[in-house]
């Protein structure tokens, strides 16, 4: 089985660095009842219970498609050990993209628009873009040429 | 009386992996992640991290070791070293995102971040799917709708490339 073979070198490979105390558990194997039924094909390593559960709040009420429950096929490890991306994770990288970017990844999915339209991400995407160094550096030469132009005082240099 | 010249020992932190390896690092390593430090607090010296596996924790404890000795000598280093340890695969991004995430490394988390949203700015919304292996769940109808409404942000060529 490919998936296996993978494993191995997966786990031999990550026991290389000299400071792991080994420990290696026997190879586990894990399968995916419900991990499809996410609609982002993303990958929830834990129970599925917890990320069902959330997944279901973020759609308020919207079904989620289950595959059915005889599949007992093995997780590719490379995906298997990818990511449990929560809402919040995913939040903090959009909220790092210029608004161009976001008008356009709307259409990614509906959990993308969905989250890109929220009221709470533009308030992230506003914070973060006063947060930034260089918008601030721009905020800060604004209100110094508007002091000067208001005042008519140049700002001190020197103490 | 006891010995007051024995050297101060490092105290010391084991850190167990979703994949059950263990690692040794120094506390003052390991506090830079708000979990750790947390934990640290109410005394524990053995740490089970279950979300963070083996491959990620390898590297999230290099980043610590040399944020750790962060000086002002040593910055241009530290430059070189985040610029190469963000330079991997977007799945190796996504996996460390998540394990600094759940470790509450805020510092690692930012950049990591920065990093993914800087290399898919440009892309193509369907190169954005195949990166974080979505599905498009929208009916056809829908996402045309959705482009028709923002269509200047549809306009010019996209980087289609998966890296």
């Amino acid at each position: 089985m490919p998936q296996k073979i993978k494993n191995e070198g997966k786990l031999a490979n990550s026991s290389s660095a000299a400071h792991i105390q080994k420990q290696k558990k026997k190879k586990k194997t894990i399968t995916t009842p419900k991990l499809e039924a996410n609609l982002f094909n993303q990958i929830i390593i834990s129970n599925g219970e917890d990320a069902t559960q959330k997944f279901n709040q973020i759609f308020k009420g919207k079904s989620i498609v289950e595959t059915s429950n005889d599949n007992t096929d093995q997780m590719d490890v490379d995906r298997a050990t990818a990511i449990h991306f929560q809402e919040e994770i995913l939040m903090d990288i959009l909220s790092k993209l210029p608004v161009r970017s976001l008008l356009r990844f709307k259409c990614v999915s509906v959990f993308w628009g969905t989250l890109i339209s929220e009221p709470y991400f533009k308030m992230k995407h506003l914070n973060r873009a006063k947060n930034d160094q260089d918008s601030q550096k721009l905020l800060i030469f604004w209100i110094m040429t508007a002091t000067h132009f208001c005042c008519g005082t140049p700002p001190q240099e020197n103490q | 009386m006891a010995s007051t010249t024995e050297t101060k020992q490092k105290k010391m932190l084991i850190l167990k992996s979703a994949d059950n390896d263990e690692f040794e690092i120094e506390e003052s390593v390991g506090v830079q992640s708000e979990t750790i430090k947390n934990l640290v607090e109410d005394g524990f010296t053995f740490v089970p991290l279950p979300n963070v596996y083996t491959k990620a924790l390898i590297k999230i404890i290099d980043y610590l070791k040399k944020h750790a000795n962060k000086t002002d000598s040593n910055d241009e280093e530290i430059k070189t070293f985040d610029k190469d340890f963000v330079n991997t695969t977007f799945d190796d991004l996504f996996e460390l995102v998540s394990a600094a995430n759940y470790l509450h490394i805020s510092c690692l988390m930012n950049m990591l971040c920065q990093t993914i949203a800087d290399r898919i700015k440009d892309k193509s919304p369907e190169a954005v799917r195949k990166i974080f292996h979505i599905n498009c769940d929208y009916t056809p109808e829908e996402e045309a709708k959705i482009r028709k409404a923002n269509a200047q942000a549809f306009e010019g060529q996209f980087d289609e490339s998966l890296d």
